[in-house]
């Protein structure tokens, strides 16, 4: 067994086991242990964003002011998308990464352990600095995640902190991604070709591409807006010759871009989970590669779809629009390969696979409202209603957070050696999939009737449907206290689980036992167990 | 049975000075982003 051969094989500077206590975490080198801490962390952002969001539908459950002050709810507005975006989403995608790929590619850890200590510890600074805006006299920022000036230049002493801790949330992604391709480019063990290592691999090699050229240029965005508030310089203030909406087109070159790094890594799962719950290999490897490719490479090239409203030439908004639209062609070949994939397959439906259904259909739904909002003229009546709201939590919530969850759920018995209580994931999922529709498909009519977005009150006429999203908020929120218990009760009590917990699961990392050992492939994989793990 | 023979030592070298190259011209590459916009939003303030 594969366990045997790690054990078989000692280094010198491997054959050691964790250390004891505190220290395994704080000085952690292992990418297992690191994988832990930032699958947690997201895990406790993840419910810190969603008790704003709680805050936030509490107050618009009804028409009037009842709760929260209206600085106070867009305070709420603001750092819940910045915590969900860049504390929630990305580390669960890092930690995802850390786990799986050096088994994935048979490396016995990242290429960089020690900047991978570092990437992770950053982040609980970051996070202790944004949390820590909520106590200063001025409040959290209020200004919305875009951060557009000059509003965002108002934001008192939180504005300073805010932008200190964005900064720290990107030179971590910036190093994380690093490592990742690092050890894509350079751990891979002989046989495992670039063109027969795990999608997830490929989608997650091409989010840290992008995420190196575009987290620098939120940096420079930010450190620009830090100079304008401190220095005196005026790079987005007319007042003093600059222009407020360069800051728009900066901020957007990035922001467009984190989109696909949120999701990109939601695209490697699904072609993991669907093909094993499938029982038949993937259709299109190499389709899905270049699909993968073809979406970085557009994502970097729709950017002022964002701003439509601002105003510009009628060629500037046929080229953005018709390069949007031109996403949905390789996001298509995507969804047309897991549906072939799927087509005569011998499906079952463990919680893995119900997830990845669920994201099939309900990213699709934020896809097409994508395509809507692509339209310059629609757009113009959708723009800042919260259309937008249902469009884009539709692509991160049954997209990435559904994704994250289904990939939790595949390698939860590889990482433990135990299963889930597989009823409690099925409810779970049930509880999940019924809330996220109630919650956000209403706000797609409320959008359409002319909602704005971020406002903690509104006009009589929406009052019925917030109500129905407020009533799907709580339990869609409350149903997610399932996963952690879900996950606490695996590791105590679950069932042993075998090294291929799956019985249709491909890949190197079900090679190894399960619980895998503390060092993974610390000598390459044979030729053998490559054919059996990589075969598509 | 699951694994070829061991990296000898002159490969783990190699394969370390790689992976390091590989992260500094990451890093420049990330550095000559954060650069570039700021450079550019300075040109086109003036």
């Amino acid at each position: 067994m594969a366990h045997e051969h790690t054990a078989d094989h000692t280094h010198d500077d491997h054959d050691h086991g964790p250390a004891h206590g505190w220290r395994r975490w704080v000085y952690a080198t292992n990418h297992k242990d690191i994988g832990t801490m930032y699958l947690i962390f997201a895990c406790v952002m993840f419910f810190v964003g969603g008790l704003m969001a709680m805050v936030i539908r509490a107050e618009l459950f009804k028409p009037g002011l009842q709760l929260v002050d209206p600085q106070f709810f867009n305070s709420m507005t603001t750092m819940h998308a910045l915590i969900m975006i860049f504390g929630a989403v990305m580390p669960a995608w890092t930690g995802l990464a850390n786990w799986m790929i050096p088994m994935q590619v048979g490396a016995p850890d990242m290429a960089l352990p020690r900047l991978n200590n570092f990437s992770f510890w950053i982040l609980p600074f970051a996070f202790t600095l944004l949390l820590g805006t909520l106590f200063v006299p001025s409040g959290a920022p209020a200004g919305g995640w875009t951060l557009y000036p000059p509003l965002s230049l108002q934001g008192g002493d939180s504005f300073p902190m805010a932008i200190f801790a964005i900064h720290l949330m990107g030179a971590s992604s910036i190093l994380g991604s690093i490592n990742v391709v690092v050890t894509i480019m350079n751990m891979r063990a002989p046989g495992v070709g670039l063109l027969n290592m795990p999608l997830f691999c490929w989608s997650w090699l091409i989010t840290a591409y992008l995420l190196i050229a575009t987290m620098p240029v939120l940096a420079g965005a930010v450190t620009m807006l830090l100079t304008d508030h401190f220095f005196g310089t005026s790079f987005f203030s007319a007042s003093g010759g600059g222009d407020p909406v360069m800051f728009q087109h900066i901020f957007w070159f990035f922001g467009h871009p984190e989109v696909y790094i949120l999701i990109l890594p939601a695209f490697g799962i699904m072609s993991e989970i669907i093909p094993t719950f499938s029982r038949k290999p993937l259709f299109g490897y190499d389709a899905m590669v270049y699909a993968t490719a073809a979406i970085a490479f557009l994502s970097f090239i729709v950017w002022a779809h964002h701003m439509f409203t601002v105003g510009m030439p009628l060629a500037g908004q046929l080229f953005f629009t018709l390069s949007t639209m031109m996403i949905s062609i390789p996001t298509g070949v995507k969804v047309f390969n897991w549906t072939a994939t799927m087509w005569k397959g011998s499906l079952t439906f463990e919680t893995p696979m119900l997830f990845a259904l669920s994201f099939l259909f309900l990213f699709s739904i934020g896809g097409f409202s994508g395509l809507m909002l692509a339209v310059v003229p629609a757009d113009f009546q959708y723009h800042d209603t919260y259309f937008v709201v249902a469009h884009f939590h539709y692509v991160l919530v049954p997209g990435a957070i559904f994704a994250i969850m289904a990939g939790v759920y595949y390698w939860l018995p590889k990482w433990t050696g135990r299963m889930y209580d597989e009823k409690l994931g099925k409810l779970h999922f049930w509880l999940s999939t019924i809330f996220v529709n109630v919650l956000f498909f209403p706000q797609h009519f409320l959008g359409l009737a002319g909602m704005p977005r971020r406002i903690p009150d509104y006009s009589t006429q929406f009052a019925d449907w917030n109500m129905v999203s407020s009533i799907g908020a709580f339990g869609f929120g409350l149903s997610q206290l399932l996963f952690p218990y879900i996950i606490w009760k695996c590791v105590k009590a679950g069932e042993k689980s075998g090294a291929r917990s799956w019985e249709g699961a491909h890949g190197l990392e079900w090679e190894l036992s399960s619980p895998p050992p503390y060092h993974s492939w610390t000598e390459p994989p044979s030729r053998e167990v490559i054919a059996k793990g990589v075969e598509h | 049975m699951a694994a070829t023979s061991p990296m000898t030592p002159e490969q783990i070298n190699e394969r370390r000075v790689k992976a390091r190259r590989t992260a500094i011209l990451l890093g420049l590459v990330a550095l000559s982003f954060y650069v570039a916009f700021i450079v550019m939003s300075v040109a086109r303030a003036q």
